[in-house]
């Protein structure tokens, strides 16, 4: 297994990736926090009071510690994984062992992002949608965020790989194992881990599924989206009241826009590069179109799957004004890239195809792509500062300067 | 270009130059103005040029660096010979409309040589010398024209393979016309030298050239006023802020940059472009740039993507980059124009018409969208620019008039707004903001409390200043009644001028107020001041090396400005003084000591709160200096001491540092240090 992962893996660029991000977000996290290593948000640290908790009860609050989390980002796994360091390693040393995790685990994801990518994509376009994954400002942001974030993307990127690898050789043991580990780590995760499972299902039952394929999918659909707004309804809404709804600055908003509905915009614009997504709608029509023809569910059919469940979280995220989607979305978005990518590369040799002076498939490619990861990179660093920045306003919190003394 | 479309595109110019002389003529009651205050600064320039004085802004006081433009006020110069006052302003629609002409023509040349058709090229330079935006900025009297038409140029000569000392000529002037084509050279010099490292035959000398003409620019400055810096970047660049943290000023300035793109050129604001322009621009001028990257060989494409790309970048990081109808990235403009309509033709060729008939009407049509949304460009920028040449006249010029009729010739005349005023009156102006006075800018960034303690220095008698940059009038500053008040009826498009002008002459019953103790600290004679730091007098401060910082990033020290009686002084003694405040500490250098003698630290601060001190001389922990509440008083300045031993004092200048301890923030104005006898 693992030399299978590691082989044909460009280890130089995910170290350079891997090394770049972590001494950027590191080195801004100490500037910001006058050389100590701070997490700039609470969940984190809602985490770590957690694992504490439950090592210095010697595992006796191991599935109630009094500590409470924040619904959608603080679930049940990360902080029972973290006690068992807790208690070994002690409160002083927690916060520079998880990045040390952080940056091993994000070393993790873009490897098997790029196992992936290698699969779904046309060939020479996966280093090109590394590159864009590792910039993408949620990723960085969720991976080093020192919360649960890093615990569901690696479950999520599990899942994911085993979708596109062992479930077309309908073995499904590893999509099954992984989803359920993606469930535990929270109810966004648990959604997420819903999807691949019905995945697994429409796998599994494809030649039934085949005999009336538009409709059995719309049904899955349309089952899945109404489950997953009373789930998120849920998690999202603390309480239903008119007050609350008044209070959560949802209706304080002066002009609604479409991008008033979603905590990330439409789409995910907000944290996004211009025109990213019109090259992902346009990769995920030809997936599912062409899947359709085929009346056999694919990747297409799961991405679009996953992608109904994000936007539903990023809608009713709305209601609490709180939530950081980056450390419960952040799982998501190889969902968006690799069809991004796709698109890219669909529209390229379309255009190739007119045989126009000057538009050959390669340069437009890179020519897309060098536009997209310098906006990234820009738009990823300003976040990085900004949530460091913001980390000020926790540092006075008991459950933060725990961790901050020596 | 053929001659019917040269002829076309001439009297197209000369057209939208009497369009907007017209409304300019309306709005002003036909008067003479221009939209921008900053253009009659250039004009001040000029005429002293003229008359044979180096850029010196008041005659008579030295070379100052106000304008960013050199060569701009240059070119001007001999026109100012026998243009005289207002007469100024008719030239600039002509040189507007010669440059809009040059630029119209480049453009298309530029596209016939990347293989456009006749129709696009003449499409894509209609597509700029239609937008109302560019017109604005083209007959706005500054050297927005200028700098594009000189992209334009150097970009054709660039890509028609023009021989390299013509490309090194119309580059040179480019690097002269303002620091970002300072910039666009050095980007180019740079591609060139990449060039030859893959290519021995590429020349790299010619292009090293305008780099170094460019650098002129910045030597001269340094001559002449110790600083490479010209005082406008030093006024208005987030660099140049005394007390900033890097990664905000990226993050802040690259946060608007990526806004900018996208609402300004991606036509999100649907203000200069229409949407998804930028979309275009990228199917353009990104493939070529990744192919010549392939090749090794960066030419047109690379070049133009990295200067607009950078250029655009290099105006961001300024105070001003916003206002003024983003005149600072206007020129830049000529480089979108040019890939948007290659794009637009990319486009074009794409669809597979069945006959040429249709390919036309297609062609046609997409035109017309752009051309009609530059329609409404022109008719909003001719009513902005009318209602900004109103209230530049209703404000500037009129208050430049009103200091020639009514203040004495002579007299020193603190200012904010340094065109028209200075251009009509030629008034001993002290520009506050620091354009034009040498040395002021970095005082200005202090806020005013510091442009206060400045003032002490310079003491001009009389104000004439925009109550929304400096508004004194809450002190005992300005004498009452006012002189004169210049408003306008409402803020102007694109802020050009604002708040009320207002023209007041100087109470000098505080100036210098906070400079002595209100009490006695001297303990009977028995110690006696030896030096004092006026904290927030940036040059006092320099003098004493001083630093404040504030306990954590992103938070920076603030200033502070107040009049205020002191706690157990006499009930008549007034102080008036700027200082700062902060939660992380200072340190400064105490100069004339005598060594092994006690040293007592006077401060004065403002409404004290409970806050601690650690005090540190020469790195060495001397106490711990608390202070507490003074019960009953409020919005009262207030005097305490602190004695360190004679012990600490080992040399003759020491350096001292406070660092608070406490989680409140500390406020001071001023210390005296003082030694026994």
């Amino acid at each position: 297994m693992k030399k299978g992962l590691m082989k044909g893996l460009p280890v130089n660029m995910i170290a350079a990736l891997s090394l770049g991000v972590f001494l950027t977000v590191t080195g801004l996290m100490m500037y910001y926090n006058n050389n100590a290593l701070v997490f700039p948000d609470i969940e984190a640290y809602l985490s770590l009071n957690k694992a504490g908790e439950i090592a210095d009860s010697d595992f006796l609050h191991f599935f109630n510690p009094p500590t409470q989390g924040k619904k959608e980002s603080n679930g049940f796994l990360y902080p029972a994984v973290l006690s068992v360091f807790h208690k070994i390693l002690g409160r002083a040393n927690m916060v520079p062992f998880i990045l040390v995790i952080d940056l091993t685990v994000f070393a993790l994801l873009l490897a098997l992002f790029y196992r992936i990518a290698r699969i779904v994509l046309p060939g020479g376009m996966a280093q090109r949608a590394l590159a864009a994954y590792s910039l993408t400002a949620p990723v960085v942001l969720g991976a080093f965020s020192g919360s649960d974030a890093v615990l569901s993307m690696t479950a999520f990127m599990f899942c994911l790989y085993f979708a596109v690898t062992s479930v077309e050789a309908k073995k499904y043991t590893g999509l099954v194992v992984s989803a359920c580990v993606l469930a535990l780590t929270g109810y966004i995760g648990a959604a997420f881990a819903a999807c691949f499972l019905t995945y697994a299902l429409l796998k599994k039952c494809e030649k039934a599924v085949r005999k009336n394929y538009i409709p059995a999918i719309s049904r899955v659909f349309g089952i899945l989206a109404i489950f997953f707004c009373l789930l998120f309804f849920y998690v999202f809404v603390e309480k239903f009241s008119a007050e609350y709804l008044r209070n959560n600055g949802f209706f304080d908003i002066k002009t609604y826009t479409v991008d008033s509905f979603f905590k990330d915009g439409f789409l995910w614009s907000k944290v996004l590069p211009p025109f990213f997504t019109v090259f992902y709608f346009v990769a995920l029509f030809v997936m599912t179109a062409s899947e359709a023809g085929e009346k056999k569910a694919g990747p297409g059919v799961l991405f679009c799957l996953l992608s109904m469940t994000a936007l539903l979280v990023d809608f009713f995220s709305m209601f609490a004004p709180g939530a950081r989607s980056y450390i419960y979305l952040a799982q998501f978005f190889p969902v968006v890239i690799l069809p991004a990518v796709k698109g890219i590369h669909d529209v390229a040799v379309f255009l190739d195809d007119r045989k126009i002076k000057g538009l050959r498939k390669e340069s437009l490619i890179t020519g897309f792509m060098i536009f997209f990861l310098l906006y990234s990179a820009i738009f990823t660093f300003n976040r990085v500062v900004e949530a460091d920045a913001a980390a000020q306003y926790i540092v006075g919190d008991s459950k933060v300067s725990k961790y901050l003394e020596n | 270009m053929d001659k019917n479309t040269k002829k076309l595109f001439l009297y197209y110019s000369i057209g939208a130059a009497a369009v907007y002389f017209i409304s300019m003529f309306l709005y002003t009651r036909f008067r003479l103005s221009a939209p921008l205050d900053d253009a009659f600064i250039y004009f001040q320039y000029a005429k002293n040029l003229a008359g044979g004085r180096f850029f010196e802004y008041v005659a008579g006081e030295g070379y100052s660096s106000g304008a960013t433009s050199m060569l701009y006020a240059i070119l001007l110069s001999p026109f100012m010979l026998f243009l005289k006052g207002s007469s100024v302003i008719f030239l600039t629609y002509f040189t507007g409309a010669a440059c809009l002409f040059f630029t119209s023509y480049f453009i298309y040349l530029i596209l016939v040589k990347l293989g456009a058709d006749r129709t696009i090229a003449i499409f894509g330079a209609a597509l700029y010398v239609t937008n109302g935006n560019f017109l604005w900025g083209y007959f706005s009297g500054m050297e927005i024209g200028l700098f594009s038409t000189l992209i334009a140029a150097c970009m054709y000569y660039m890509v028609c393979g023009a021989p390299a000392r013509t490309q090194a000529l119309f580059l040179a002037l480019l690097a002269m016309i303002r620091p970002e084509g300072f910039f666009l050279a050095v980007i180019f010099a740079m591609l060139k030298i990449i060039n030859r490292l893959f290519d021995k035959k590429e020349q790299v000398l010619p292009y090293l050239m305008p780099v170094a003409a460019g650098l002129v620019y910045f030597v001269i400055n340094r001559v002449f006023t110790g600083d490479f810096m010209p005082n406008t970047m030093r006024a208005k660049s987030s660099f140049s802020l005394n007390y900033y943290h890097l990664t905000e000023i990226l993050r802040q300035g690259l946060d608007t940059y990526l806004k900018f793109i996208l609402d300004i050129f991606n036509g999100g604001s649907e203000h200069w472009f229409p949407r998804y322009s930028l979309f275009v621009f990228i199917l353009a001028v990104a493939p070529g740039a990744a192919d010549e990257i392939k090749n090794k060989k960066a030419s047109v494409f690379t070049t133009a993507f990295l200067w607009f790309f950078i250029g655009l970048l290099s105006t961001i990081f300024s105070s001003f980059a916003t206002v003024h109808n983003y005149r600072y990235s206007m020129p830049f403009a000529v480089i979108f124009t040019v890939f948007l309509a290659y794009g637009l033709s990319v486009i074009i060729e794409f669809i597979p018409f069945k006959t040429s008939k249709q390919k036309a009407v297609y062609a046609a049509a997409i035109s017309a969208l752009f051309l009609c949304f530059n329609f409404f460009t022109i008719a909003a920028n001719v009513m902005n620019f009318g209602k900004d040449c109103r209230d530049v006249y209703s404000q500037s010029i009129s208050a430049g008039k009103w200091i020639k009729a009514n203040i004495p010739p002579g007299e020193r005349i603190a200012i904010n707004d340094a065109g028209a005023a200075t251009y009509y009156s030629d008034a001993r102006v002290y520009d506050l903001v620091g354009l034009v006075t040498n040395g002021q800018a970095k005082i200005f960034r202090d806020g005013i409390g510091a442009v206060f303690e400045e003032a002490e220095r310079v003491r001009p008698k009389y104000w004439m200043v925009h109550l929304g940059w400096f508004n004194y009038e809450g002190y005992t500053v300005f004498k009452k009644p006012r002189l004169n008040t210049f408003n306008i009826e409402k803020e102007p498009a694109y802020f050009v001028v604002g708040s009320p002008e207002v023209a007041v002459e100087t109470d000098f019953t505080l100036f210098n107020s906070g400079d002595t103790m209100k009490l006695d600290h001297t303990e009977k004679g028995a110690f006696v001041t030896t030096d004092s730091l006026d904290v927030s007098d940036i040059r006092d401060e320099q003098k004493h090396g001083y630093r404040i910082w504030a306990g954590r990033p992103p938070n920076l020290p603030g200033t502070l400005f107040y009049e205020s009686l002191t706690i157990g002084a006499p009930a008549d003694v007034k102080v008036l003084e700027g200082g700062r405040i902060t939660d992380g500490g200072e340190e400064f250098t105490v100069v004339g000591l005598t060594t092994g003698k006690d040293l007592k630290i006077v401060r004065r601060f403002f409404e004290p709160v409970p806050v601690k001190q650690e005090i540190y001389i020469d790195g060495q922990k001397a106490g711990i200096w608390e202070t507490s509440q003074v019960p009953g008083y409020s919005n009262m300045f207030y005097e305490d001491s602190f004695t360190i031993s004679g012990d600490f004092i080992k040399s003759k200048n020491v350096r001292l540092k406070l660092v608070e301890k406490s989680v409140n923030r500390y406020n001071v104005f001023h210390y005296w240090f003082m030694q026994r006898r």
